[in-house]
């Protein structure tokens, strides 16, 4: 299996056509597309496996806590932690940011204190900080520079405010810039502070190894990585995780319960109450064993490659203005303004070719008005893209440059 | 003018009558003296319209004598506001909530997608609650 063409055949709903014409589904950093055999991991899991984990002593309830469990290792696998206590499934990345500021953040950030994050952040990884913002924290944000890139000079000035936490996007979700986590962590952990990756869009992009770069925490949705919605992780150094509070309180997370309180379950349980989304959870393994089979440094090949191809083309369209680095390494997601075009009227016109791209704010709206805008189209690559879907968009683009500028 | 049903967005947009309207907005500005102003965003677009009103009082029922509008966005709202803006005179509150989705697009001459639905009701939006509120 390799990403491209061969891998087309793994995700039924690439077979579709729109308004006639096949589908070219370019809003990978939205959400992605899902292969057979995660879609199979789930509908099995209700046909076979179905009960409550950690409940039943009957072989039923075992089979589906071990499904359930052997899905969180190899997430941990995948991500190269120490193991699947410091994995815990969430809903999302949004839930998984929440999580990190409810349970670390509430228990050791104090008034007076200091968050810092980026000028390219998701609201998914804002406004989660503002709920500390209005017990008395400062947010500082670190600035890009006008290539997209995050400002390293400006990072030493803000390190400098001393931080409790560095929260921050590994790859982001509307420039594509990609950025150098290791030196970060490294200079941030000099500093003092801890960090948050939000790995939202790297995870199913390139691969990640938490170890390597020494991340505190590490968060990801499962949708956005060829697995299915409703499922995300919280990856935790162990230390960090057994010292922190739990998040949402209640069945599954404790261990004893009498009238007056409660003692906390072993990791990750402590952190996943009530009944989870095992189905989801279990074809979340499926997922990255899927992906680790492709082997996701050749999912970062393929997407180098098509980034090669595209951004020449792209750049040679009149009127269109690219966002976000225009050379050297970056991820397959490339945002743009056409002619003073609206983005959803872009949007809408390529629907009728068949191409779906994102228009609006894309959840970034700070990053959106440092650079002076309100909107911008956004077509993002995923590991079946092929170049002759780049040519289409272009083809597209084109014509919409010509027919409503 | 009558909505068609399959009648694409480009179709839409090559309507002679309709880009005349986004490339030369009727009743584009503010009027300083509006007995209704109004603002409506819509979150997903980023668009904004601000529709102002000048009223006359026919019976007990205020009507709409005049109507300007600002504010910026995708073609199908800036569209809508500027035919909306000639439409809507001699109409009240009640005219305004008696129409719907499809009253829209006839004014429009196609259908669309419910999301883009949104872009050409944010104007008769701004119109109805402008002309809920007590005072400009």
């Amino acid at each position: 299996m390799t990403p491209g063409n061969d891998i087309r055949k793994e995700f039924p709903i690439l077979s579709q056509t729109m308004h006639g014409k096949p589908l070219v589904y370019l809003d990978n950093a939205s959400t992605s597309q899902k292969p057979q055999r995660v879609i199979d991991a789930e509908s099995r899991f209700y046909e076979t496996l179905n009960a409550n984990i950690h409940r039943g002593v009957y072989e039923l309830s075992e089979r589906a806590t071990e499904a359930y469990t052997e899905a969180h290792a190899a997430v941990a696998k995948f991500l190269n932690a120490n193991g699947p206590e410091e994995i815990v499934f969430v809903r999302n990345a949004t839930e998984g940011v929440n999580l990190v500021v409810f349970t670390w953040g509430i228990g050791n950030i104090r008034k007076g204190d200091r968050v810092l994050l980026t000028a390219m952040e998701h609201h998914s990884n804002i406004v989660p900080w503002q709920v500390l913002a209005r017990g008395g924290v400062t947010i500082d944000f670190v600035e890009c520079t006008p290539d997209g890139q995050l400002d390293l000079d400006d990072l030493g000035r803000k390190l400098a405010l001393k931080p409790k936490i560095l929260s921050l996007t590994h790859i982001s979700n509307v420039l594509g810039t990609v950025n150098p986590m290791q030196e970060i962590i490294r200079r941030a952990h000099a500093a003092g502070a801890i960090v948050l990756v939000d790995a939202a869009q790297s995870a199913p992009r390139m691969p990640i190894d938490v170890r390597a770069l020494d991340a505190d925490f590490v968060v990801f949705s499962g949708h956005k990585m060829y697995g299915p919605t409703g499922v995300g992780v919280v990856y935790g150094k162990r230390e960090i995780l057994e010292n922190t509070g739990p998040f949402l309180t209640g069945g599954d997370m404790v261990k004893t319960v009498s009238r007056e309180s409660a003692t906390w379950n072993d990791l990750p349980w402590k952190f996943e109450a009530g009944t989870p989304n095992i189905a989801g959870g279990v074809a979340l393994g499926e997922t990255v064993k899927f992906l680790q089979e492709i082997g996701m440094e050749n999912v970062w090949k393929h997407e180098q490659q098509l980034v090669r191809y595209a951004l020449p083309k792209l750049q040679a369209i009149p009127q269109l203005k690219l966002l976000g680095p225009s050379a050297g390494e970056r991820s397959g997601t490339f945002s743009f303004t056409l002619g003073g075009l609206h983005s959803h009227d872009i949007a809408s016109f390529l629907d009728e070719r068949g191409i779906a791209i994102r228009g609006g704010h894309h959840c970034a709206q700070p990053l959106l008005a440092s650079l002076g805008l309100q909107e911008c189209a956004r077509a993002s690559v995923g590991l079946y893209t092929t170049e002759r879907e780049i040519d289409a968009l272009i083809e597209g683009l084109m014509a919409a440059g010509k027919e409503l500028v | 003018m009558s909505g068609e049903a399959g009648v694409t967005f480009s179709d839409l947009l090559r309507r002679q009558e309709l880009m005349d309207h986004m490339k030369h907005p009727r009743n584009r500005g503010d009027f300083p003296d509006a007995d209704r102003v109004r603002t409506e965003q819509n979150p997903l677009c980023g668009d904004e319209v601000t529709m102002y009103v000048k009223l006359k009082e026919q019976g007990s029922e205020p009507r709409i004598e005049a109507v300007k509008h600002w504010g910026h966005g995708c073609m199908i709202s800036q569209a809508s506001a500027s035919v909306l803006s000639e439409h809507v005179v001699g109409k009240s509150l009640f005219d305004l909530n008696a129409m719907e989705r499809t009253d829209v697009e006839e004014l429009l001459g196609g259908t669309l997608s419910p999301s883009r639905v949104k872009c050409a009701m944010l104007p008769l939006i701004a119109l109805r609650h402008g002309m809920e509120m007590k005072n400009a």
